[in-house]
């Protein structure tokens, strides 16, 4: 199948914490690769991650304690790290979906015609 | 808490790096596989499947680099970098390090100990549940000849205040006295007798055991319930846990141990051994008196209530009591009560002041070493200034080299608090020692704390803030030398060696020793002014020849009246017949110790009572002290029973009874203690010089002298030996042991001691006063050498060209010391007035020495000018030796 090239928006920054938690609480517990898929396809290809931006943020959220990992083995000769959402990483979630809407109606607003 | 997890879950992951990069690792490799699958069954082939796969994932080894960041590593990094580097330009200047280490190992332990000394004696003396909120409940009698002095409640007054206070939730009373302790080897302690409340209230439990119960304060049976310390259940029952149920026997009550306090807790006197429950005192006492004022009151305040409402409560309580039934219908004495913070009325008033007072002496000690060690990194600095214009040049930030130069003093700051720790617990050891095993606790105590050295132990609280001390260290000497290199002109340091540093520099070098030297002085000027206090104190003299003279305190057991006077009379001679003993004697007053309680006499049989000491000593008494017969005789062996009473004066006592009259065979009333009777009358035959009982700093007050054949007998056995008295304890005991079998001896001490014991706190002020300030002043003398040694490094060139344009080598010299000496004069100018000032505070604190003695002044001022020339003397003797030729070579 030939890959259609479809304009693809970056992801506003500092929303990319929320979309893992997002998709973490969606679909559980995943890998990194599949943290990626799953945001590509959700947001049906309009979102496309650079992949390998993920690991920064999921270092980031380890620290925190919103997510823990795991190695689990995947295949015989593939192990994956699954990372799971914590309590406190719900919690959290919560908080930054209500603070972008926030920000996304105060936004709307103003672009809005009047 | 959430900061303290994330730094776990950091330090966790830093701890295991290698494994975080290779997990990292795996599982980026593992995304780009599974894309590049992806991609194949997609249609890709596989080259273009996996180079789309890297270029959706995007640049993996700065990701990779993004992620190890994230977890802050990299100022771990830098500080492990910074931390070598400090590390190895230690190691380039083992001396300098050694120098810095020992002077903040001297600084930041005298700190801790001294401190420590300040929590366990002022701050802490007692640690009870929630101190703060316990108060010390007392009655205060006015007396005019006495003034105002706290006293101890009675029993009845007692159950007054328990019910009628609305301000304590509870109120427990004790009574603390020296006893004996029966059994084989009987031995004195303190003891405390305590209602049950007591315990309840400090919070303080049994060890083994249990504490007492309210049924015992009431007593019930022949016995009554006992509580041992732990040293006493280690000392006397090797630590048996069979001890609960034991009996003893204290001053005659049977008690029966119920429990075994824990280690450190010493009581309301602070080396209480045993606690009896208040059955004991009612066993002793069956109907105690209104005004037999024995019980001390302790109270922990209603909450919401404040301690000066309770003092007021107290007062009111105390004064409606009074008017119900006075407790002293001829109204020469008034009744009062009152109430104050325990932790306040634990602590002696002259010792809380003298320790503070040493504490801010050793926290002048290291702000003098502070600001060595910020003047020895200065010079450093100076010395690096090339190396850190580079580094600038380079493109380091001025932030970072602030940093890297602040790790630096930090380290050392922590290696010297390290050494402190240790130096600390040494100098508690020796401090402990200051400390006289038996305090002056004696007749007419207050309540003033028995000061136990055991207790100064450097607890974890205490290691703390001593870890805190270290690093606020090493920031109050290393921010300013660091700051000093950071800021330096780039333009200027790369061209320049050490002259390049220039004269601000050299500048705020002066003004920093100015500082130090100015700080020695104030210690100096405090330390003369105690040491020569104190020497005056050992001056003193107290009208007695007190050396080879040994005292002790025997006590037979009987309380018969002719027993007891025989037995003295016998122990007397019997003592004197020893061996290597020159003359024995008896008495109920001793030199140097107690002031003697007062004793109303009148002269002539009229007139108005005198409260005067009045000692009953045997005739021998007047000459193993030596003490000059002024007029008329002193009484001897013929002056018997079935004599005429006769009566020796003081000097003092003559004068004051007798103004301007011959006192010889006058009269004067004096009470029979033996038969609880006033009116007999002694005869004035003689005179003798004063001799002053209670410590040297206290005024010599007068005193009769009365036979012991005529009276009753001392209990006090002196003994003058032709040298050190020491020896003969055991026979003197012996005899003792032989005259009475229970009779029991104690208080034995050289008359020495005896005065030793009444200047022990002077004694620690002169001691350790004199230690700080010889530590200020060698830190100083190291802080000008070590200037002037730069100085004159720095200024090699100018003197070889000085020499060489033919100027003296005694010019030279006289250059550098005059410019030491322009500091000194500065130090002074600085440190004279402020050691004026700060020296007042020393007032009270000072016999026959005035805290504006301008011979403390001249003298100090001379040391120190003498120290700091002496300090410039050797570079500057340095500098007489440059060698032209090599200096202008220098560049």
């Amino acid at each position: 199948m030939l890959n259609v090239e479809r304009p693809r928006s970056e992801i506003p920054p500092g929303t990319l914490e929320m979309l893992i938690l997002k998709t973490l609480k969606r679909f559980g517990p995943l890998h990194g690769y599949g943290i990626a898929k799953c945001i590509q396809q959700t947001s049906e290809d309009v979102l496309r991650v650079e992949e390998g931006s993920l690991y920064p943020a999921l270092q980031r959220i380890l620290i925190k304690g919103w997510v823990t990992a795991e190695w689990v083995q995947a295949s015989p000769k593939r192990r994956s790290r699954i990372y799971q959402l914590t309590q406190e990483g719900r919690k959290q979630l919560l908080a930054e979906i209500s603070e972008y809407r926030r920000v996304r109606q105060a936004i709307e607003r103003v672009i809005e015609p009047a | 808490m959430e900061w303290w997890d994330k730094t776990r879950r950091r330090v966790a992951v830093l701890w295991h790096r290698d494994r975080f990069d290779r997990d990292l690792e795996e599982e980026m490799q593992s995304h780009l596989e599974m894309r590049a699958e992806e991609n194949r069954e997609n249609g890709m082939d596989a080259a273009a499947a996996r180079h789309a796969a890297k270029r959706q994932f995007g640049n993996a080894t700065a990701l990779k680099e993004t992620s190890r960041e994230a977890w802050g590593w990299r100022a771990a990094d830098e500080l492990a970098r910074d931390l070598k580097l400090a590390l190895r330009t230690l190691r380039r200047g083992p001396g300098f390090a050694a120098i810095a280490v020992t002077t903040l190992a001297l600084g930041i332990g005298l700190n801790m100990a001294v401190f420590t000394m300040v929590y366990k004696v002022v701050l802490r003396p007692v640690n009870y549940r929630d101190v703060g909120r316990l108060m010390d409940v007392h009655l205060i009698l006015t007396e005019e000849r006495r003034g105002t002095i706290p006293m101890s409640w009675s029993y009845p007054k007692f159950q007054e205040l328990l019910q009628g206070n609305s301000s304590f939730e509870a109120l427990a009373a004790f009574q603390a006295q020296v006893l004996t302790l029966g059994g084989v080897d009987e031995q004195r302690l303190t003891a405390e007798i305590v209602s049950a409340q007591y315990f309840r209230m400090i919070g303080v439990n049994a060890q083994l055991g249990r504490v007492f119960v309210d049924e015992e304060d009431t007593p019930a049976g022949a016995s009554s319930a006992m509580l041992i310390s732990d040293g006493l259940w280690r000392r006397n029952f090797g630590g048996d846990p069979g001890v609960v149920g034991r009996t003893l026997h204290l001053e005659g009550v049977s008690l029966t141990i119920v429990g075994v306090m824990p280690p450190g807790f010493k009581g309301e006197t602070g080396r209480t051994e045993a606690w009896a429950s208040m059955a004991a005192y009612l066993m002793r006492t069956p109907h105690p008196g209104r005004g037999a004022h024995n019980l001390e009151a302790i109270g922990r305040l209603k909450p919401g209530v404040s301690p000066r409402q309770a003092d007021e409560d107290v007062r009111q309580l105390v004064a409606r009591m009074e008017r119900e039934h006075p407790t002293d219908a001829t109204g020469m004495t008034k009744w009062s009560g009152g109430a104050r913070p325990l932790l306040e009325a634990r602590v002696d008033p002259e010792v809380r002041r003298a320790l503070w007072i040493l504490q801010a002496a050793t926290v002048c000690v290291l702000l003098i070493a502070c600001v060595n060690l910020a003047n020895l990194l200065l010079g450093r600095g100076a010395a690096r200034r090339r190396e850190l214009a580079i580094r600038l040049a380079l493109g380091t930030s001025r932030g970072a080299l602030v940093r890297q130069l602040l790790v630096e003093p930090m380290l050392l700051a922590l290696a010297g608090g390290a050494a402190g720790l240790f130096l600390a617990a040494g100098a508690l050891r020796a401090l402990g020692l200051i400390f006289p095993a038996a305090q002056q606790w004696g007749f007419n105590f207050e309540y003033t704390r028995f000061i136990d050295p055991e207790s100064f132990r450097i607890e974890l609280p205490l290691a703390v803030c001593g870890v805190l001390l270290a690093l606020a260290t090493g920031i109050a000497f290393g921010l300013l030398p660091a700051w000093q290199a950071a800021r330096a002109d780039l333009n200027q340091g790369l061209r320049g060696g050490l002259e390049a540093a220039g004269p601000r520099h050299i500048r705020l070098r002066n003004g920093l020793v100015v500082v130090q030297m100015a700080l020695a002085l104030v210690l100096l000027a405090g330390a003369d002014l105690t040491i020569r206090s104190f020497a005056a104190l050992l001056a003193t003299n107290f009208g007695v020849e007190t050396r080879n003279i040994l005292t002790l305190n025997v006590q037979p057991r009987t309380r018969d009246d002719a027993v007891s006077r025989a037995f003295y009379s016998e122990l007397e001679r019997r003592a004197a017949a020893l061996p290597g003993v020159v003359s024995a004697a008896v008495s109920s007053m001793l030199p140097a110790y107690d002031t003697g309680q007062g004793t109303e006499l009148r002269i002539d049989g009229q007139g108005p009572a005198i409260l005067t000491g009045v000692n009953w000593n045997s005739p021998a008494y007047f000459g193993l002290f030596r003490i000059p017969t002024l007029a008329g005789r002193v009484f001897d062996e013929r002056d018997g029973e079935n004599s005429p009473r006769v009566v020796v004066l003081s000097e003092s006592a003559a004068r004051r009874f007798f103004p301007g009259a011959n006192p010889l065979g006058r009269r004067i009333d004096y009470p029979d203690m033996r038969r609880n009777r006033t009116g007999v009358i002694g005869e004035v035959i003689g005179v003798v010089g004063d001799v002053k009982y209670g410590p040297p700093g206290a005024k010599t007050r007068p005193v009769v002298y009365s036979s012991t054949l005529q009276n009753r007998p001392g209990w006090f056995l002196e003994v003058r030996a032709a040298r050190d008295p020491r020896p003969l304890v055991p026979a003197l005991r012996e005899i003792a042991r032989t005259l009475d079998p229970e009779a029991r001896v104690y208080d034995v001490r050289t008359m020495d001691q005896v005065i030793g014991l009444t200047t022990w706190r002077a004694r620690l002020a002169a001691v350790l006063l004199g230690l700080m300030a010889a530590l200020s002043l060698a830190l100083a003398a190291v802080g000008i050498y070590g200037v002037f040694s730069y100085a004159v490094a720095a200024r090699t060139r100018e003197m070889g060209v000085r020499i060489a344009l033919g100027a003296g080598r005694e010019r030279i010299l006289g250059m550098v010391l005059r410019e030491g000496a322009a500091l000194s004069a500065a130090a002074l100018a600085v440190g004279l007035p402020v050691a004026w000032a700060l020296t007042r505070t020393l007032s009270s604190q000072l016999y026959r020495v005035s805290a504006a003695d301008p011979v403390t002044y001249v003298s100090v001022a001379a040391l120190l000018l003498a120290v700091a020339l002496l300090a410039c003397y050797l570079p500057a003797r340095r500098a007489t030796r440059v060698d032209p030729v090599e200096a202008l070579r220098h560049e």
